[in-house]
């Protein structure tokens, strides 16, 4: 059962004939061949999945394609600012926020997320803010650190 | 764990709309809401919804009110992250907003909706003991008009509702608070997040003079086949000052009257013992008064 | 070692800008053209005889293109022992066994036609137990045992079921326990956990129709052993099969073996040509890859009033799972060290690799010393507090030094063990004591602390061999078979290579895996990468570097022996003026397309091998990891719930090539090794079946589970090294349990002896501390 959706895609209008059933993940990985979000579980235990749904982040491993019509999906694809890397990736880059990388993706979406909301979160709430986001290298002591580099670089822009 | 099948997808905008289209498509479609719940149980549960109604179209089901009377109305599909967030519910019920605050992660609770989570009826949910401790209600609306009942009279087994088929839960009302209110909810669980409850405890108390305790409810979550109330345990308390002695004995009291089974997470004597301690603990954290940071939430827990 | 411009330094990863932009292609990601899509039928039975399989449904599905069953792979492969049909023949061991497979169109119909495959079993009595399964009169698991192939060193037990039995011999036990003032005997277990890497299990293959020419795309972590265990199995010449290397989301030792590999190669000899997708989801890949052994560990030990060990006496069951893969030698690696890193004159050690119905277990971070750690170095706390003596004085006074001669027969160096005991107890204030949490209101908080070493030993003997090319514009790309599968292997090879020819670190770069052109490597496992791989790309940097100063030479006009390397460029010693760069010497030689290649290989190897009868060994590693580790823990005597307040790691990493990565290497370890000291535990109930396949009820720690964690580095340099490296992959959560099980020992004054420290574990142990006393 295919279904016409209009969605945004990385700040681009897309039209799209989808099947109703397909997970907004799967949509993404194998329809549209946007590989950068990852699947870790399925079941939204993991957070790998993560993008940003009308600004939200959410789990794309539970969404169907079929509720998306209108929707505004950003993807790490589209976390860069034109050319430049965001920010808090950079933090990822230079702090040693990735290893093997894998939950780098659902990992930068969420950091994304909760710098949009709260510029200046203390360490807690960055934890607070990833918990769902599991990873099995860092031990997470360098992705905090990431975000936190990421928030005061992105404060003195802003300043 | 099982991709979906194909299946449809309906957007009506209107209650009625909605109803009528599960009247006319006939048993085993299923309401969407978040979805949190309803992917998980195609996926891993081998549920096969022949079709699916998504109530997000309909206009009037999210935000969060207060009425003229004082009682509070949370539309349905109101996000877990919205009621955790929400200056009347952290101001009028923060251990409500707390116990939001326990389901999932950030990225569930954007998509988990308070009215998909309670008609999903998961014994461990983290919003129904606080609710139900608050007596809050349930409106629903079908084809016959509009219905009010008792949350915990919503509740019929694990995955299992009072609801019709083509009924949809469509708000939660909590009535006026008194202003002696105080209440608790502690999820006991071995991690900080991303955990079920393995026991749930949300009290909330009228306490007079900060002390004296006029009304008492007490909800257990996990420890039954449904979100329940330890009435023996609330009885204890009532016209009485709750002391560290009173409220191990009310503990003890939940303890006996809850029902918990074994299972991969824990037994159930275990749950027992749980369920007298964080009673216990949850009734002089009310007392107590409301901690300010996660840290001190988490401490408290803890 | 002066001099350094970018050995030693922290600098940051090559693979990272890939990483954080979503561009990295990993194994679950690749998209072949023309590719089917594979899906696999899995064995509901623990234990079963295969009455009759009836595909014929899945067959006539439209848009199958393939369906396979164990009739169509005849194949049986094992690393060490040759066990495991690529599909179940005649029977099923353990739930989660593949037992046939589907190829098709796409996904949907895979799953759908998958479904529709019907098989009749009948069921045989199943043994989750090692030591159940070890007994005499146990039900065989595999009836032609006997048969197998086997490497030379297997040495099985009596039982039907014991795979292998690891002896290990020194001195007199008896006489060593007749000696001492205090005899302990104790009984400790650990659950079977799984790795977990973030990205789940997947495999490409394809076949040439032609040539009959195997190709495998998968994040495997030893593509070579992989290539070598294939063609063994299929009986076809090492050309006859390439193994090409996606990137890898996380490994831990989950991705050596073959799991999916012998499916998607099953498959593949069926489609025409076509290559087959076949990923395992979540779930999947609980039940159906690799786990960590369950071992049950007894151990009884004597010491003298004064502090000294008479002696050790151990027998370990590791639970193997269904198939042997890395059992025998995760028997023989992990039950040779694990009397722990002490001076004791006589041992005893019996190491059992059992057969049980339940999934396989492979390797995992640690290759067995977590197991024995969990075991002695709480025992080693039993034992001080028995003798009245503080735990850290008591293993001062026993560890290991240099000089000393371990109890398997090998003399010790560079025993860097006892510095990382002091630097681990000073960073947690050993021997202060916390009476309460600041600021808790919660009453019935116990604080404890605690600590636990180790030694580890790496694979051993094993080669790495390498390439380096140079290229005519001043690049150069570093060929090594070793698996970037998250440690950070290709930044350190390429630190050393830049180190060596005198390059700038932001020109050397590391060449993708594809068996066809990289040299051999033995595997990304053990710790082994920076200490083998790293001195053969040192070597093949050198002789780059040798070759590059013979063609330099007649163009600065000068003799070779006048030549030094410095920023890219080599240049006259005494008229630094008088240079060229290294791609200019390429490119006057061989024109702008040249390059210049040089080539090492280094192999670390045995004087003399395991005695089988004794377990002695002149040098039974390359080199040994030593490793401290201390926390400080508040238990909730009311609820049982333990919570971390924090958590030093002192490492004797040799020398750190990157301390950056160090430090993330022994922060992620220490966050695994939480996971498996608090929540892990992969609950398989007695029919066999995993209860906790997914990430809900299976738990990894969360950033909100962790203590403040303290990395610290040691360096006490391995001569043989690359600039003094050991390895450091392992060793991060090998001692956590075990210093985390003496925190919470210490707090509530009563020992927990099975893993995981879950809540309701200690509750339950409080509770029976209470009754005793109340006794």
């Amino acid at each position: 059962m295919k279904k016409k959706i209009q969605v945004t895609l990385n700040g681009k209008k897309t039209e799209l004939e989808v099947p109703s059933h397909r997970l907004l993940l799967d949509l993404l990985r194998d329809e549209i061949g946007l590989t950068g979000t990852k699947e870790g579980c399925g079941t939204g235990d993991c957070g790998a999945c993560t993008v940003l749904l009308n600004g939200k982040p959410v789990n794309s491993c539970l969404i169907f394609s079929g509720e998306l019509d209108g929707a505004d999906i950003v993807t790490i694809e589209g976390l860069k600012i034109g050319p430049e890397m965001h920010p808090v990736q950079r933090a990822f880059v230079q702090d040693g926020g990735v290893q093997c990388g894998y939950c780098t993706s659902g990992m930068l979406m969420m950091s994304k997320a909760l710098l949009d909301e709260n510029p200046d979160p203390s360490e807690d709430d960055i934890r607070f803010a990833i918990s769902g986001n599991l990873c099995r290298c860092t031990g997470y002591a360098k992705i905090v650190k990431a975000v936190q580099d990421a928030a005061r670089e992105l404060r003195n822009r802003r300043s | 764990m099982k991709r979906p099948e194909p299946l449809e997808i309906f957007q009506p905008t209107s209650l009625k709309a909605a109803s009528t289209l599960v009247k006319e498509q006939g048993p085993g479609g299923r309401f969407l809401a978040g979805g949190t719940d309803l992917v998980i149980a195609v996926k891993e549960k081998g549920y096969k919804p022949k079709y699916v109604v998504d109530l997000k179209r309909i206009p009037g089901l999210t935000g969060i009110r207060v009425e003229k009377d004082g009682s509070v109305t949370i539309g349905a599909l109101t996000t877990m992250h919205e009621v955790e967030t929400s200056p009347v519910v952290l101001n009028k019920y923060p251990f409500l907003a707390r116990s939001a605050a326990e389901v999932g992660s950030v990225q569930i609770r954007n998509r988990a909706t308070i009215g998909g989570n309670m008609a999903n009826a998961t014994p461990s949910a983290d919003v129904a003991p606080a609710l139900i401790a608050l007596e809050a209600k349930a409106k629903i609306s079908g084809l016959n008009g509009e219905r009010t009942i008792s949350l915990e009279e919503l509740f019929r087994g694990p995955g299992q509702t009072n609801l019709a088929p083509e009924e949809i839960l469509t708000a939660i009302v909590i009535p006026p608070a008194s202003s002696g209110l105080r209440g608790d909810y502690i999820k006991f669980s071995p991690r900080e997040m991303m955990d079920l409850a393995y026991v749930g405890v949300a009290v909330a108390l009228d306490l007079h003079d900060g002390k004296q305790c006029r009304k008492a409810r007490i909800a257990l979550g996990a420890v039954s086949p449904t979100p329940m109330r330890a009435r023996r345990a609330e009885a204890l308390l009532e016209n009485q000052t709750v002391t560290e002695e009173l409220a191990e004995k009310a503990g003890a009291e939940a303890a006996a009257e809850s029902k918990p089974i074994s299972d991969v997470r824990s037994s159930a004597d275990y749950r027992r013992e749980m369920v007298r301690v964080n009673t216990k603990r949850a009734l002089l954290n009310a007392v107590a008064g409301e901690p300010a940071f996660w840290v001190e939430r988490r401490d408290r827990r803890y | 070692m002066d001099n350094l411009t970018v050995v030693g330094k922290p600098v940051t990863r090559i693979d990272a800008d890939e990483k954080v932009t979503g561009e990295a292609v990993y194994g679950y990601d690749l998209v072949l053209p023309n590719m089917v899509y594979g899906k696999v039928l899995f064995s509901p039975k623990a234990h079963a005889k295969i009455k009759r399989i009836n595909t014929d449904k899945a067959r006539q599905y439209p848009g199958v293109v393939a369906v396979v069953t164990g009739k169509d792979a005849p194949w049986i492969h094992g690393e060490s022992i040759r066990d495991k049909p690529f599909l179940a023949q005649d029977k099923v061991r353990y739930i989660g066994e593949p037992v046939a497979a589907v190829a098709a169109v796409d996904e949907d119909t895979a799953e759908a036609a998958v479904r529709l495959i019907e098989v009749e079993y009948e069921d045989l009595p199943a043994y989750t137990s090692p030591e159940d399964a070890a007994r005499m009169d146990a039900v065989a698991i595999h009836e032609n045992f006997a048969s197998y192939r086997k490497m030379p060193f297997i040495t099985p037990g009596a039982g039907p079921n014991v795979c292998e039995h690891f002896k290990l011999r020194t001195g007199d036990v008896e006489q060593g326990f007749r000696e001492a003032d205090v005899v302990l005997e104790e009984r400790y277990s650990v659950p079977i956990i799984q790795h977990a890497a973030m990205e789940p299990h997947s495999a490409h293959a394809q076949v040439d129709p032609t040539t009959g020419r195997v190709t495998i795309w998968v994040a495997n972590d030893a593509p070579f052993r992989a290539l070598h265990e294939i063609t063994e199995a299929l009986d076809v010449p090492k050309e006859q099969v390439r193994f090409i290397n996606p990137l890898q989301g996380g490994g831990f030792g989950s991705k050596g073996g073959l799991k999916v590999e012998p499916v998607a190669v099953a498959l593949a000899y069926k489609t025409n040509g076509r290559p087959v997708r076949v990923k395992f989801n979540r779930e999947e890949t609980f039940i159906s890859t690799l786990t960590r052994h369950g071992a049950i560990v007894h151990v009884k030990s004597g010491v003298k009033k004064n502090g000294a060990i008479t002696a050790r006496e151990m027998t370990i069951y590791w639970n193997g799972g269904a198939y042997a893969e890395k059992s025998p030698t995760v028997c023989i690696r992990g039950s040779l060290p694990a009397p722990g890193p002490y001076r004791i004159p006589n041992v005893k050690v019996d190491g059992y690799a059992v057969y049980t119905n339940v999934p396989v277990a492979g390797s995992f971070r640690g290759y067995g010393i977590p197991q024995g750690a969990w075991a002695v170095e709480q025992h080693t706390d039993e034992l001080a507090r028995r003798l009245g003596m503080d735990p850290l004085a008591f293993r001062m006074q026993n560890v290991f030094a240099d000089g000393d001669t371990a109890y398997w027969g090998e003399e010790l160096h560079s025993v860097g063990l006892k510095e990382t005991l002091q630097k681990a107890a000073d960073a947690i204030e050993w021997g202060k004591k916390i009476d309460s949490m600041p600021g808790s209101r919660v009453k019935g908080l116990k604080i404890g602390k605690g600590l636990a070493c180790i030694q580890k030993p790496t694979r051993s003997p094993t080669t790495s061999s390498a390439g380096v090319i140079v290229n005519a514009k001043g690049e150069a790309s570093v060929l090594a078979g070793t698996v970037e599968i998250g440690q950070g292997c290709n930044t350190i090879l390429c630190q050393i290579a830049a180190e060596e020819l005198k390059m700038p670190f932001d020109k050397v770069r590391s060449a993708s895996l594809d068996t066809d052109v990289i040299p051999y490597d033995a595997s990304t496992t053990s710790s082994r990468s920076t200490y083998h791989m790293g001195n053969a790309v040192k070597g093949a940097a050198i002789d780059a570097r040798e070759k590059l100063a013979v063609l330099a030479a007649p163009m600065l006009e000068a003799k070779k022996e006048e030549l030094a390397f410095a920023d890219g460029k080599i240049f006259l010693k005494h008229q630094p003026e008088m240079a060229l760069t290294v791609g200019e010497v390429v490119r006057r030689k061989f024109g702008p397309e040249g390059t210049v290649r040089g080539d090492a290989s280094y192999t670390y190897e045995l004087a003399k091998d395991l005695d089988l009868e004794t377990g002695h060994s002149d040098n039974a590693s390359a080199f040994y990891m030593y490793a401290t580790q201390a926390a400080v823990i508040a238990v909730d005597e009311e609820t049982g719930r333990a919570r971390l307040l924090r958590m030093a790691a002192a490492h004797d990493v040799g020398k750190a090539i990157n301390p950056l990565n160090c430090a993330a290497q022994i922060e992620g370890g220490l966050a695994m090794g939480i996971g498996s000291a608090l929540h892990e535990h992969l609950v398989i109930d007695q029919n066999g079946k995993v209860r906790n396949p997914s990430f809900l009820d299976y738990h990894l720690v969360t950033a909100l589970d962790l203590p403040e964690m303290i990395p610290i580095i040691v360096e006490c340099p391995e001569p043989q090294g690359p600039y003094g490296a050991k390895g450091l992959g392992e060793p991060g959560l090998a001692p956590t349990p075990a210093a985390i099980g003496n925190a919470v020992a210490d707090a509530i004054g009563a020992r927990v002896y099975d893993l995981p420290l879950s809540p309701e574990r200690i509750f339950w142990v409080i509770q029976e501390k209470k009754k005793g006393k109340a006794a």
